[in-house]
């Protein structure tokens, strides 16, 4: 969860386009302290903040492996947080039923980069799942995962 | 480890990886493992892309929202599980 909570906390300064983050370092600061539930509420509302200020999504941004435009920026923690979304509802025995745009919008970003991705371990082995199967599940096998 | 969702124990604390009590770990695609943000997810794959090795992605299924928009609802969704971690398993 502090992971979540660094990555959040990233995200303002990178699309604001400063310089890179310091990032093995922060990563392991604990930024969550005696209510964590609050803390972790106000680096994701900052976060959100940031993007829905962003004025420029071509704008270019400074990442820790290299400098890319904010979108291609934003399309990376989208993947990242939308999965993880999914995954820790499984984790802790949660409704893992992810909103139909969200899934829309990852199976979109994730099928043109899915074997790529694979290919250097980020998604395990494709899970078959039928065409006819619903759209979650589909991207849940895509990405390795037993829907 | 015992505990966890999977035993019915809900109170199993979340060990030093990260894991919930003796629920399998998440693939790896959330877990930034040299801590750099998103690393492990994008950096070889960034390497090649700006190498010329892959084309532009294209799908035919244009998502709905834009980046800015999928970024919110995907930040949102996560922050709405978050809010049902237990205190204690946020240890």
């Amino acid at each position: 969860m502090n992971l979540y909570t660094y990555e959040d906390a990233c995200v303002p300064g990178v699309s604001n386009g400063d310089a890179k983050q310091p990032s093995n370092d922060a990563a392991r600061v604990d930024l969550l302290g005696e209510h964590p539930q609050d803390d972790y509420s106000r680096y994701s509302d900052a976060a959100d903040a940031a993007v829905r200020a962003l004025a420029d999504p071509s704008r270019i941004v400074h990442i820790s492996y290299g400098d890319f435009p904010a979108s291609d920026y934003l399309r990376d923690v989208t993947i990242q947080r939308g999965l993880s979304a999914y995954d820790t509802a499984k984790s802790i025995g949660a409704d893992t039923a992810l909103p139909a745009d969200l899934v829309q919008g990852l199976w979109s970003m994730i099928v043109p980069i899915a074997e790529q991705l694979r290919e250097f371990g980020v998604f395990g082995p494709r899970v078959e799942v039928p065409e006819d199967a619903p759209l979650q599940d589909r991207l849940l096998g895509l990405t390795g995962r037993q829907p | 480890m015992t505990g966890g969702p999977a035993s019915g124990d809900r109170s199993a604390p979340i060990d030093a990886a990260g894991r919930l009590g003796d629920v399998d770990p998440p693939p790896p695609v959330g877990l930034a493992a040299d801590g750099l943000p998103f690393t492990h997810l994008t950096h070889p794959y960034r390497k090649m892309a700006t190498q010329g090795a892959f084309p532009a992605p294209t799908t035919g299924m244009e998502p709905k929202m834009n980046e800015q928009g999928l970024f919110i609802r995907a930040n949102e969704t996560l922050h709405g599980v978050i809010r049902q971690v237990r205190p204690e398993q946020m240890t």
